[in-house]
């Protein structure tokens, strides 16, 4: 097989936002890349940037208020940061597909769910409004929601949470698009539901071939659903590697802390919360991103810490690498 | 799939015409309403005279079966020229809120929602026309355009844009940052659509609300405007006109005047009481 073409690659991507005080900086030289039909985690805490990443993909962040430092963005071949208006309205929906955390919002208050699929509809195809609404109850149907035709009529206020969320992937994935970012899509719903819904968004990706890029803070459902991880944390991507290594190897004292940080079912093991806060975008650190609340900082991490290679695909951004990895790769 | 169509429309509307009538007082009101309407445009066929049939050896007839309001200072019927004259009082008010409220709440809403220069340019000019009283300001643009019935409706218009523009600007601010605004951008769709779909539904009824409450009070502006002259000129019969020359038969021909400000105040009350049942029916939350 041939390597294809990756479906988003982001590259060494820097953006700044706009503030009274000057350009603060909330994204530092950031990489992503998915393959096509893979599933990939982006976690980091709260303020990490990674709304921040996956807003800007499909350039969704107020244009006058953000400041592209370098980078590029490249969705299905096409140069995300430099379309204009038109185009990137067209990539938006066919191309790009997004779910939001909070499903009852995300859905207009005075149309029927329905209506609202088949504008979608129509949006990237062109097609009659009948052959829409056929097309809507077909979607709805793919979404395992059962009497569609009902549904299709009901108002969001009229559904459930979950209800609503299987309409906005029904939304999101109407256009078959290359790329799914999903941020946060299961944070607002019951545990019971998550389960559900993750289900359904690894099926609808496998059968339309489309990628998909999990925004998450939740390790659990993310080694859960996705082959590969990216960790992010103060704007910096701190480790990148396969679910598996991440979970069971993770090389950066950052991601150790999530990982502790997780709760057990069992109970046993108490939570340990990571002390310190996150960094403060305003103050651009010089060394490591991390070092103020890192437990196992030295002297070494005065200096910014290049991606150290552990495997070939499992990077961490930690010095405490630098004997281990086989030297510095320039992700 | 059937989507919401005309039978579900119809329940709709039954719905909310029968939660209307819960209240008395928004039922009562309601009625007269209809009825004025339904005067206005059967006006030819109820009035037993012509509006402007003069018959000078009737002036100033009292009332009495043939006239049953009076005649005036030329014997025209005052009960045929009161019917004639909700053609005008409410019908022109009516034509005249529509305009203001669909102006400026296309105004409000490009303000609202593109901001910046459209913005300024847009809500520091309605603020201009609401630093002057409206009725002085209605007043001036009706004498600088010339007094007729026309200006006078502009005149009006104008004044009210601003209430209906702010209150689109305010809703449209709101509507905008929801999030199915933006998640409607994910799907690529561009401005023009985002405006018709999704804001102007949830500005609509709000500026409903406030169409029904303009309504007494441009009725009320019309008649003051006909009364001062810059409005509808005689012989139309306009109930601020009659009422401009019917004050000075306060004393001997009490009726003249008493049941053209009758008119306007039946019709007045009614269309502010509607106003507050339908701002009530709409807002649940402000219901006491």
């Amino acid at each position: 097989m041939t390597p294809e073409a990756p479906v988003l690659s982001v590259d060494n991507l820097s953006l700044s936002f706009r503030s009274r005080t000057g350009p603060v900086a909330v994204l530092r030289n950031v990489s992503i890349d998915i393959q096509p039909g893979e599933i990939v985690g982006f976690v980091g805490e709260s303020g990490s940037g990674k709304s921040v990443t996956a807003l800007q993909i499909a350039r969704l962040l107020p244009e006058d208020q953000v400041l592209v430092d370098s980078g590029s963005i490249k969705v299905a071949g096409h140069d995300v940061l430099s379309a204009n208006a038109r185009e990137m309205n067209d990539l938006r929906g066919s191309q790009i597909g997004f779910i939001f955390q909070e499903p009852m919002t995300a859905l207009s208050p005075t149309m029927a769910v329905g209506t609202q699929l088949a504008l979608a509809i129509r949006r990237h195809a062109r097609c009659s409004r009948k052959e829409a609404q056929r097309r809507a109850l077909e979607t709805l149907n793919e979404v395992r929601i059962e009497s569609a035709d009902h549904v299709a009529r009901q108002y969001p206020f009229q559904l459930s949470g979950g209800m609503c969320q299987r309409v906005v992937i029904a939304l999101a994935m109407c256009a078959s698009p290359a790329l799914l970012i999903a941020d946060e899509p299961t944070t607002a719903l019951d545990v019971t539901i998550q389960a559900d819904i993750l289900n359904l968004i690894r099926a609808l990706a496998a059968d339309a071939g489309t990628s998909v890029l999990f925004v998450s803070h939740d390790l659990a459902v993310v080694s859960e659903l996705c082959q590969r991880v990216f960790v992010l944390y103060g704007g910096e991507m701190v480790e990148q590697g396969s679910s598996h290594d991440i979970l069971n190897g993770p090389r950066h004292p950052y991601t150790k802390a999530l990982l502790a940080a997780l709760p057990h079912i069992s109970g046993t093991k108490e939570l340990q919360p990571i002390p310190g806060e996150p960094p403060d975008p305003r103050q651009a650190p010089a060394g490591c991103v991390f070092l103020p609340r890192c437990p196992e900082a030295f002297a070494r991490c005065e200096a910014k810490p290049p991606s150290f290679a552990i495997q070939s695909a499992h990077t961490a951004a930690c010095w405490l690498n630098e004997q281990i990895a086989e030297g510095p790769t320039d992700a | 799939m059937r989507m919401p169509g005309v039978s579900t429309r119809v329940a709709k509307a039954t719905l909310t015409l029968r939660s209307l009538l819960t209240n008395p007082v928004t039922a009562t009101a309601l009625s007269v309403v209809i009825l004025l309407l339904l005067v206005g445009v059967l006006a030819p066929v109820v009035a037993p005279y012509g509006a402007t049939s003069v018959d000078l050896a009737n002036r100033l007839a009292p009332m009495s079966g043939s006239h049953l309001l009076g005649t005036d200072e030329v014997g025209r019927d005052i009960l045929s020229r009161l019917l004639y004259g909700v053609r005008i009082s409410v019908g022109v008010s009516i034509a005249t809120v529509a305009c203001a409220a669909v102006i400026g709440m296309l105004l409000g809403t490009v303000a609202g929602y593109f901001g910046r220069w459209a913005d300024t340019l847009i809500m520091r000019a309605i603020d201009v026309v609401l630093s002057f009283p409206s009725l002085i300001l209605a007043i001036a643009l009706a004498a600088a355009l010339g007094p007729n019935l026309l200006n006078a409706a502009l005149a009006i218009a104008i004044v009210k844009i601003p209430i209906y523009a702010r209150l689109a600007y305010a809703e449209t601010l709101s509507t905008r940052q929801q999030l199915y605004v933006r998640a409607a951008k994910t799907f690529g769709v561009g401005n023009a659509f985002i405006v018709r779909r999704h804001i102007l539904p949830n500005i609509r009824s709000s500026i409903i609300v406030q169409t029904t409450l303009d309504l007494g009070d441009v009725i009320l502006l019309i008649s003051t405007l006909g009364f001062l002259g810059l409005g509808a000129q005689p012989p139309t019969p306009e109930w601020g006109a009659m009422i401009s020359t019917g004050w000075h038969y306060l004393i001997d021909q009490w009726w003249y005047p008493t049941f053209t400000g009758a008119a306007i105040f039946l019709t007045v009350m009614s269309f502010n009481l509607l106003g507050d049942g339908v701002r009530d029916l709409l807002d649940p939350t402000g219901r006491d």
